[in-house]
């Protein structure tokens, strides 16, 4: 026997599948009926993986979706699925670094800014965990307290040096990915202002990388073997991360894409790609969807609607009794543990069961929740906060009703593919593909080093982390992420300072951190009178 | 020990190093299946114990600042393979959370160490 272990937060990308650890149904719908006034601990994991669902909420996403469900759908039928999966490990394998550091940057860094957007990840956060509490029209006021109060928690910063601390033995994700994003961020908010709104460059750069038409194209385009597809799928990222760091027209282009994207239609060229893309990929990913198709043949009818079913978010669930009232022709849905029932429904609801899970669902833009009462195949709505539309709720009926089939089913079909042939082909593309991804984001995570130091910097980085970096001075990694913290809303150094005794940080560590310059070439902090800001 | 962060877990082992040889055994970082993606992992670790590595540990523990870490878990594994298992935070002894001495008098207790070597 050994100790059990909490489940991890996690999304699947091919079904959007959200599991955020620690979240208790029951508690939530207590809370969510008065709103009161209190930090959630679900918030550092919340806002990382709402981050990775809407990143894969996306052409992108969609797209590997798309050639992970096929493939495995193929193998189930004793079908080739190598090409389909090697495409897609290898977009997913060179975005990997990119989908963990947006959602690191998420969760460490990013805060309401001046712009006037706000990304799906805070207005998520806002919707599901705000407080009922008066804002005289401002409601980023009970962002910012919600954020304030995650980065002054000891947990998050501990959280934030583990990063820096990551086995450096390897390639890792984490590491490699959250410097890169943050490098992006310096860089890119020195040459277009717009963009020291933390909040808008999280939003620019995953629409960037995930909205990217091309990407599409090459993910799905015909090629003479998967090597090949392979090969261009990491051409096309290296020229992509090139036009990004040019940095050539890009205030022009983010304020094109704020006012595009707030009327509902991005514009592609404001990321850097062409209409004519993006009509081709709307047509290969049309093709795609329906290239397995053939009336009556249910493993792929199923592949459609568990594809359509994505954009639901089912957040958590919980089983139920229902009981009768004794002065009124309704019934109380009884949460075991909950003292008082949270809700009723009348009693030609559902007349037959007597017991059933209520599923709250969230929708792919953030902005509404709906609770499900379920039992059998017959799904009622009992409460909802926010509007969906008619059709979307339709759609998250159906997945409601479905959703202990479909569980097995996607089981199935994933475990054929794990055991097939594919994996062995993959295994052979992803060691050649190890040196592309030094390539790809070396020059990104030491931006800010000079021509002549990066690849030292980068080899550094890779070996030690920043925690070895720092001489394997776990005080000193502290306080240089406690500094990138407390830079989400200031940075003063006298609130700096008194961050560090709420966070109790070392305060000789913390001077030495202030006063970090460059290592191996990369600079670190900068100091500036009064103001002290962390680069990495 | 369970639920480390790398930096945790780089302090840990550079305690016992510093105290012993690398009692170190073995790291377990579980990764996510079939393509997920997630929050950063924690990791697990196996300590050969023995009394001057139960110093190393508890000095450890001791010198973690308050609220920095949740719970960590304790699995106790003899030599036949039997385990049981138990959680350990600032509350778990009586000294305060800088007490090294009440800290080691509270593993030498849960672990039950009869001086012999266990993992």
């Amino acid at each position: 026997m050994t100790a059990p272990q909490p489940a991890r937060s996690f999304v699947d990308p091919t079904t959007n599948r959200i599991l955020i650890s620690d979240f208790d149904v029951s508690e939530y719908l207590q809370w969510i009926q008065r709103r009161g006034v209190f930090g959630s601990h679900l918030l550092a994991n919340f806002l990382h993986e709402w981050t990775h669902r809407w990143c894969f909420q996306s052409c992108v996403g969609s797209a590997l979706a798309l050639l992970r469900m096929r493939a495995a759908c193929r193998t189930y039928r004793h079908e080739s699925a190598a090409d389909d999966y090697v495409r897609c490990m290898t977009a997913s394998t060179i975005l990997e670094p990119f989908a963990e550091g947006l959602a690191l940057f998420a969760e460490f860094d990013t805060y309401p800014g001046k712009s006037r957007w706000l990304s799906q990840t805070l207005t998520a956060s806002l919707s599901f965990f705000a407080p009922a509490v008066e804002t005289h029209g401002n409601p980023f006021v009970l962002l910012e307290g919600l954020l304030q109060t995650l980065r002054s928690d000891p947990l998050l910063l501990e959280r934030k040096a583990g990063v820096y601390a990551r086995p450096s033995s390897e390639f890792d994700p984490y590491l490699v990915g959250y410097l890169s994003v943050r490098s992006l961020w310096c860089q890119m908010a020195a040459a277009c202002p717009a963009l020291n709104d933390r909040d808008l460059f999280l939003s620019y750069l995953r629409s960037f990388l995930y909205d990217d038409p091309g990407m599409v194209i090459r993910t799905l385009e015909s090629q003479p073997t998967e090597q090949h597809a392979s090969r261009s799928i990491v051409h096309h990222l290296l020229s992509r991360l090139r036009k990004l760091v040019s940095f050539s027209g890009l205030s022009e282009r983010v304020e094109q894409w704020i006012s595009s994207v707030e009327h509902g239609s991005l514009e592609v060229s404001s990321i850097g790609a062409t209409e004519d893309d993006q009509r081709l990929a709307t047509r290969m990913l049309d093709a795609a969807l329906m290239e397995d198709f053939s009336a009556g043949e249910a493993v792929t009818a199923w592949m459609l609607m568990t594809l359509e079913e994505r954009q639901i978010c089912v957040v958590g669930s919980t089983p139920v009794q229902l009981k009768a009232q004794p002065m009124a022709d309704r019934r109380d849905i009884i949460i075991k543990g909950v003292p008082e029932p949270l809700f009723s429904i009348g009693a030609n609801v559902l007349p037959s069961a007597s017991a059933g899970e209520l599923t709250l669902v969230a929708s792919s833009d953030a902005r509404a929740l709906v609770v499900f009462l379920s039992a059998e195949k017959d799904v009622a709505v009992v409460a909802s906060y926010g509007g969906f539309s008619d059709t979307v709720l339709e759609i998250a009926k159906r997945h409601v009703a479905n959703r202990s089939i479909d569980t097995l089913m996607y089981a199935e079909v994933s475990a054929s593919l794990e055991k097939s042939t594919a994996m062995v082909v993959w295994e052979f593309v992803a060691e050649r593909l190890k040196p592309a991804m030094k390539e790809l984001f070396g020059p990104i995570v030491t931006l800010a080093a000079k021509e002549s130091d990066w690849r030292n910097a980068f080899e550094e980085l890779e070996r030690k982390g920043v925690f070895g970096m720092l001489g394997h001075d776990g005080e000193l990694t502290r306080a240089l992420a406690m500094i990138g913290l407390v830079n989400t809303f200031s940075t003063d150094i006298s609130i700096v300072r008194m961050m560090g005794k709420v966070l109790d940080v070392d305060e000789a560590a913390l001077d030495r951190a202030m006063n970090l310059s460059s290592i191996c070439g990369l600079p670190l902090v900068v100091r500036k009178s009064e103001s002290v800001i962390a680069l990495v | 020990v369970d639920g480390l962060t790398s930096l945790q877990l780089a302090e840990l082992r550079a305690a016992i190093a510093a105290t012993a040889s690398d009692y170190v055994t073995e790291v377990k970082a579980p990764s996510l299946s079939g393509g997920k993606v997630g929050e950063p992992m924690l990791m697990s670790v196996v300590i050969t114990l023995g009394p001057s590595v139960i110093s190393a540990v508890a000095l450890w523990l001791a010198k973690q600042k308050k609220g920095r870490t949740k719970k960590l878990k304790y699995s106790r594994i003899d030599p036949n393979g039997g385990a049981e298992w138990f959680e350990m935070d600032e509350s778990s002894y009586e000294e305060g959370e800088s007490s090294s001495a009440a800290i080691e008098t509270f593993l030498n207790l849960k672990l039950r160490h009869d001086g012999t070597a266990t993992r």
